[in-house]
């Protein structure tokens, strides 16, 4: 059984103009020790899928329909006194603006004491700083600044900060959602550095979100792209990078090899559409060469090709297409 | 720290000293024979020699230059002249005055600033419920209404109908009191005056604070402190109402000024013998330097209001903390 299993996940915002499925039918599942990439344009909903999993939306928003199991448990049944134990125990987050994440008038070392002290009511108080210094030297953050406030830090120091406190209560997953965006090159290196070490030495699972093609497949086990609220596909990096099947993700890497300097840049036609009150088809379709009548009518699922570990959602993949 | 706080009260004494050599200046610069702001409309009564001895007694016939330096030695000195009118010292006027006037202000100041903090915060938690719709109505309606007819319904309801609260005076003058009874003989008459200033005072720190909140409600940390899975109210305190207070203090000091105007109307209303009732008593009589005094004892205490609140602001954001 896999640590966390996401089946037909729906989460919408119901807005003044009309409902916006921000996350549609997604399923996917992540391994004990596994780091897995989640990839699309700006707006496809992958921090709201992130969120999702921590049952962390808000109104107007809520997880209309789908399953989030972890350790065989589904949390989105559990109440809400029972998902605040699940809350950083077991699932955290690297937050997308780790900047604006620290509470201001607080020292950084509380806020990671009182997720442990909360989570570890029995722990000593000196056991727990003692815990608080050993994270914060384990990002590389002098641990005597523990009682520090989150001004007196540089954006890179903030960023680990946030990832010493995502690590305060030994969890199993952690959400790293674009942990590394608005970092200098050589900071952004130390914070995927860490963020490696994460799941080599403490064995963690963590879903990598990210806009930085590079970067997630240079560290990340599989990979899944979302499009406009869709998971389009799901499969090992090397088979994705090998062999994309879904039209978005080969438009998606065509568009990012321009960077390799090769001379030939495309990018994909269209922008993404709007998801409120989206037709129930494919989001893809207006933008693909492939499309055809049934891409409007209906979602195609995510199905396996040629390998099981490699799945798409499109129909050109159907016999008969 | 010591550097931050010496230059913070060199700044204030600055403002301080600039109030008082206006304070100097500005009845100078008014038309009119200067005997009669000083001794009111009695001045076609006074003898020539009686004239000569109040402008002698101001130092009014020598040069302007020479005249400051007395007006600054007398008011380190606390002599701010003689009230024709009262036939007293305005120091002791001012000294009999003030402390009611503080009381006054004072707790009204601090309750608005309390109550208007915790609707305001419970507003915002509960935002577009009805609870947040019916707070903003109640306060947008005291906050419309003028202060002395809000003093004069409560005059009307709980002091001529009801008859729960005294409705003129600070103290039962004709019986004299001490101990315990003291105490709540004068809180008996602070009610009505505080409750009032109270009311119309809350309205600004409330939408404050709602506001303020409801931007904090909207800031990562918040979410991060859900992700990991604070309890509500440490997330609401701890997080929440702890960040949104910042510029509630400053509005704090703001209130200040505001209070003592409102004092003056709500001491009118109330017959309450504080410096607003004072300054209200030395406009219809033309007392003058009373006036003049009043005036700057209200801008020094402003003043000083303010440089305590800027002392205090480090302990709620730590960024400006040395
Ligand atoms: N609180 C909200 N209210 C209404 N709509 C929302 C809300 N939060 C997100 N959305 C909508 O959900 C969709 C997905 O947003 P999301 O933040 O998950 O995208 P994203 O993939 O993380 O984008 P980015 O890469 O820019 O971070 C967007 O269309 C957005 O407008
Ligand atoms: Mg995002």
């Amino acid at each position: 059984m896999s640590l966390l299993q996401v089946k037909g996940l729906t989460t919408s915002f119901h807005t003044k103009e009309g409902t916006v499925k921000a996350v549609e039918k997604v399923s996917f599942s992540l391994e004990k020790g596994e780091m897995l990439g989640l990839i699309g344009e700006s707006g496809c909903g992958k921090s709201t899928l992130g969120l999702s999993l921590l049952r962390l939306i808000e109104e107007p928003g809520e997880i209309a329909a789908g399953e989030v199991t972890i350790n065989g448990v589904d949390v989105i049944k559990l109440n809400p006194e029972a998902m605040r134990k699940v809350r950083w125990n077991t699932i955290s987050l690297i937050p997308q603006s780790a900047m604006s994440a620290l509470n201001p008038t607080a020292p950084i070392g509380k806020q990671i004491l009182e997720a442990i002290e909360l989570h570890k009511p029995r722990i000593k108080r000196d056991d727990a700083v003692k815990k608080v210094k050993e994270l914060l030297e384990w990002v590389g953050i002098d641990g005597g600044r523990w009682l520090h406030y989150p001004h007196e830090f540089s954006g890179g120091m903030k960023q680990r900060v946030a990832i010493a406190m995502a690590l305060a209560c030994d969890p199993e997953i952690v959400i790293s959602d674009e942990s590394t965006t608005g970092l200098d090159v050589l900071t952004q290196a130390q914070v995927i550095h860490l963020i490696k070490r994460l799941q080599k030495e403490l064995g963690l699972s963590i879903i990598v979100i990210s806009h930085d093609l590079a970067m997630v497949t240079a560290i990340c086990d599989r990979i899944a792209v979302m499009y406009a609220g869709h998971l389009v596909e799901i499969g090992p990096t090397r088979k994705i990078l090998d062999n994309p099947l879904h039209p978005y993700t080969q438009g998606l890497l065509a568009s990012n090899i321009c960077l390799d300097s090769s001379g030939t840049c495309s990018s994909i036609p269209g922008s993404v559409p709007r998801l409120i009150d989206a037709p129930p088809g494919c989001h893809f379709h207006p933008r693909c060469e492939r499309g055809k009548d049934i891409c409007k009518a209906s979602l195609p699922p995510l199905k396996s090709l040629a390998a099981a570990d490699h799945q798409v959602a499109c129909f050109a993949y159907k016999e008969g297409f | 720290m010591s550097r931050f706080l010496a230059q913070k009260i060199a700044q204030y004494m600055l403002v301080i000293f600039i109030t008082i050599t206006i304070n100097f200046f500005l009845p100078r610069l008014m038309p009119g024979n200067p005997l009669i702001f000083l001794a009111g409309e009695d001045v076609a009564f006074l003898t020539e020699a009686e004239k000569a001895s109040i402008l002698e007694n101001y130092g009014l016939d020598k040069p302007l230059g020479e005249q400051y330096t007395i007006y600054l030695k007398n008011i380190v000195t606390g002599d701010f002249g003689y009230s024709y009118q009262k036939k007293m010292p305005i120091a002791d006027i001012i000294k009999d005055r003030l402390p009611w006037t503080l009381l006054l202000t004072g707790s009204a100041l601090l309750l608005s600033s309390l109550l208007g903090v915790i609707f305001g915060a419970a507003a915002a938690w509960r935002r577009g419920t009805k609870t947040d719709a019916a707070l903003l109505i109640k306060f947008m309606f005291f906050n419309s209404m003028p202060s002395f007819w809000v003093g004069m319904i409560l005059v009307a309801l709980f002091g001529a109908t009801l008859r729960w609260f005294p409705i003129f005076g600070a103290q039962k003058a004709w019986m004299p009191l001490s101990g315990w009874p003291y105490y709540a003989d004068i809180l008996h008459h602070l009610v009505l005056p505080l409750t009032t200033l109270v009311l119309i005072s809350i309205p600004s720190t409330f939408m404050i604070m709602r506001y303020s909140m409801l931007n904090v409600l909207g800031e990562d940390y918040i979410l991060m402190a859900k992700a990991k899975g604070l309890r509500e109210n440490a997330i609401k305190y701890r997080y929440a109402v702890r960040n949104a207070l910042l510029p509630v203090v400053t509005i704090f000091m703001l209130q200040l000024g505001y209070m003592f105007s409102g004092a003056t109307v709500i001491e009118t209303v109330f017959a309450y013998p504080g410096l607003g009732r004072l300054m209200f008593e030395a406009v219809v009589g033309r007392d003058y330097p009373v006036l003049q005094a009043s005036f700057l004892i209200i801008t020094v205490t402003v003043v000083l209001g303010n440089l305590l609140a800027d002392l205090l602001y480090p302990l709620v954001d730590p960024k400006v903390r040395r």
